[in-house]
């Protein structure tokens, strides 16, 4: 077999089944550690993994094709997941979705012929009160507008040569961003000129009456 | 009295301090203190404490922590688990995430007291694989938490032994019913079990198993140090003790995580706590109390408070508790096809009535939205929702049924007017970008 996991990502995965009182409880683990270092998990990535852990080669297929982050295919090197759930849908999350679709020229599950992106709807990504948003690697894009996704793909563009064919995870150093594409931070609503000091319809309450500093920031 | 913030915070107390995940700052506010005292507790005692605080679970059923605990059988020969439930993923949710990554050790700590109630010495937190800032996190607290010997052989150098290993998920909804993620936990596609057996009695790996949602279990640590009764009178329901976080979410004009004590009206959450509707000349359409399997609730029933109990009055359920608002200008329709276009996608296909029926709603919903609805179509909604819902084996059944009828109950001649005009009477929903708000600072 040509195809092989490296001796770290096997020695990894060795250290994670001991974590289990059985080896096949480390599939979605070992999953993960292979898709990373290969790409995607291939038939032949996925008998290597059978092979290690001891399990059928069936069954590794059939977690496979069950699980959304396991891809039997390539995908773009930076793999969009715009959240169309419906906290973003009501913050148009699909005027979003057919933005990417026309920038990079692709249909939702496709990816551009030079392989750099692919996009994909996402189903809710817990981020419902800074939406609409996107998931690119582990990374959090927030509050997006059409301009940040046009600044977003153009950073994304010029890092690409540099990931050497592989997909971006997250940044070199570690670091994940998490929060609205920086510089790109979408015109937001006035907040609302007094937030209500104490809460009103219940009679005797006693709230004090000064805004909760947290409230007086937003 | 109650108010926002809360009498006191205890989920957040550190999520806007700096460096709050770490070890030194937890243990600066007082972290630990909690496992200290249960560790040298009776295991009846501490079960007894959080069974009296009445913390009931967080993850959308509601059952009572402190019972679920009990039901673990005390003289089983075979190992006890315990499994956290962080597969946050019910669309409209998102409260765990936040606790993980701003305050992973809260739940480490509340993973020791279960773990010393019930006996256990393994602990797994299923975490969903998409939350990469929480993974990081998280497996850093457990890092560091073993290193100072927080964990591991003894704990807090008490002889108890216990190992807590993150467990990352993959992407699947289903994941988050409690017997699907038990499946996957043991390297299986997530299909829900049969029950009975209930996990507490054949749970992970056919051994007795508790498993709680993250703020069930971040909730424990200051119960145990400041009391049931401290617990208590945190909230002024009688159905729930202590503070909650409310994740609420869609037209308001303060969208956000909010810590508030118990037994605040939906009214207040809306108009008091995320600063009422973002546009004024669009008045409020519905709700959706917590989370999309919820029944969706109307203006004129949003006077009751936000409990697991005084929810069922209006016909709906608090669920994760994480509201969801809609304003005037919002078109139904296509709001409920969105939400069963994700339960068409995340149905596990065990059960016939689920994987098919789903699918049938989705696309009888799509071509109502786009004009080609039937007069029979509202009634054929009805007629399949009926027919999956109690004929699942897991909640799914009800996620799908529940939505599909009170949407077309609460707004059957919105659902007409697409049939009558052809087409859908709204227009497109533009991009609005929001900014979280609440007890998260904004980056």
């Amino acid at each position: 077999m040509s195809l092989q996991i490296s001796p770290e990502a096997k020695a990894r995965i060795e250290a994670i089944t001991g974590r289990y009182p059985n080896r096949q409880a480390a599939l979605l683990p070992a999953l993960h550690i292979v898709q990373t270092e290969l790409g995607h998990l291939s038939t032949e990535a996925q008998a290597l993994v059978a092979a290690q852990l001891g399990v059928p080669a069936t069954l590794v297929r059939e977690v496979v094709s069950f699980y959304e982050m396991f891809h039997e295919h390539p995908e773009g090197q930076f793999h969009f997941e715009v959240c169309t759930a419906f906290s973003c849908h009501l913050v148009g999350a699909d005027a979003l979705v057919d933005h990417c679709k026309k920038k990079l020229g692709i249909a939702v599950g496709h990816h551009t012929e030079d392989g750099v992106f692919s996009l994909m709807e996402a189903e809710c990504l817990a981020s419902c009160g800074s939406g609409p948003m996107m998931r690119v690697g582990d990374d959090y894009y927030e509050q997006l507008t059409t301009d940040g996704v046009d600044a977003l793909i153009e950073k994304f563009r010029a890092i690409a040569p540099s990931l050497n064919g592989h997909h971006y995870e997250k940044a070199k150093d570690g670091t994940m961003h998490v929060g609205p594409v920086k510089g790109f931070m979408p015109k937001l609503l006035p907040p609302t000129p007094a937030p209500a000091p104490a809460l009103a319809t219940k009679q005797g309450d006693t709230t004090e009456a000064t805004a909760p500093p947290s409230l007086a920031k937003a | 009295m109650v108010h926002y913030p809360p009498k006191e915070r205890v989920f957040t107390k550190n999520w806007n301090t700096p460096n709050g995940h770490t070890l030194d700052v937890y243990k600066q506010s007082g972290g630990y203190e909690g496992a200290k005292k249960a560790l040298s507790m009776d295991p009846g005692a501490i079960i007894k404490e959080v069974m009296d605080a009445n913390i009931r679970g967080r993850g959308g059923a509601g059952f009572p922590v402190g019972r679920k605990w009990s039901f673990v059988p005390k003289d089983s020969p075979k190992p006890k688990y315990l499994c956290v439930n962080a597969d946050e993923s019910e669309p409209g949710t998102f409260k765990d995430r936040y606790i993980m990554e701003r305050d992973p050790h809260m739940l480490i700590e509340g993973c020791i007291i279960c773990c010393k109630a019930v006996d256990a010495h393994s602990c797994y937190i299923y975490i969903r694989g998409e939350f990469g800032l929480a993974l990081q996190r998280m497996e850093a607290a457990v890092a560091e938490a073993y290193k100072a010997g927080i964990l591991g052989n003894s704990v807090l150098g008490s002889g108890f032994k216990l190992d807590v290993v993150i467990h990352k998920g993959a992407g699947a909804y289903i994941c988050g019913e409690e017997t699907a993620l038990l499946e996957s936990l043991e390297g299986k596609k997530g299909q829900p079990r049969l029950k009975p057996p209930f996990p507490a009695v054949e749970g992970l790996f056919g051994c007795p198993t508790v498993i709680n949602n993250v703020e069930s279990i971040a909730g424990i640590p200051p119960i145990i140090v400041k009391g049931a009764e401290w617990w208590k009178s945190l909230s002024t329901t009688k159905a729930e003790g202590g503070t909650k976080l409310v994740g609420v979410s869609g037209h308001v004009a303060r969208p956000g995580v909010y810590e508030v004590g118990g037994g605040l009206t939906v009214r207040q959450i809306i108009y008091d706590v995320a600063g009422g509707m973002r546009d004024p000349s669009r008045p409020l359409k519905a709700v959706i109390p917590g989370g999309s399997s919820c029944p969706i609730i109307l203006p004129s029933e949003i006077d009751v408070s936000f409990d697991f109990d005084a929810m069922r009055s209006v016909g709906s359920v608090m669920g994760t508790g994480c509201p969801t608002i809609i304003e005037e200008g919002t078109c139904i329709v296509r709001f409920l096809r969105r939400t069963l276009r994700f339960y068409a996608h995340e149905s596990c296909g065990q059960c016939t009535p689920c994987r098919e029926g789903g699918d049938w709603l989705y696309k009888v919903l799509d071509r109502l939205e786009n004009g080609q609805g039937r007069e029979t179509d509202i009634a054929l909604l009805e007629n399949v929702a009926s027919k999956i819902e109690g004929h699942t084996i897991c909640a799914f059944g009800e996620a799908i049924a529940w939505p599909t009828r009170s949407y077309v109950k609460k707004f059957m001649e919105e659902f007409k007017d697409h049939v009558r005009l052809g087409r859908c009477p709204f227009g497109p929903l533009a991009i609005a970008p929001v900014a979280m708000a609440g007890d998260v600072a904004t980056v």
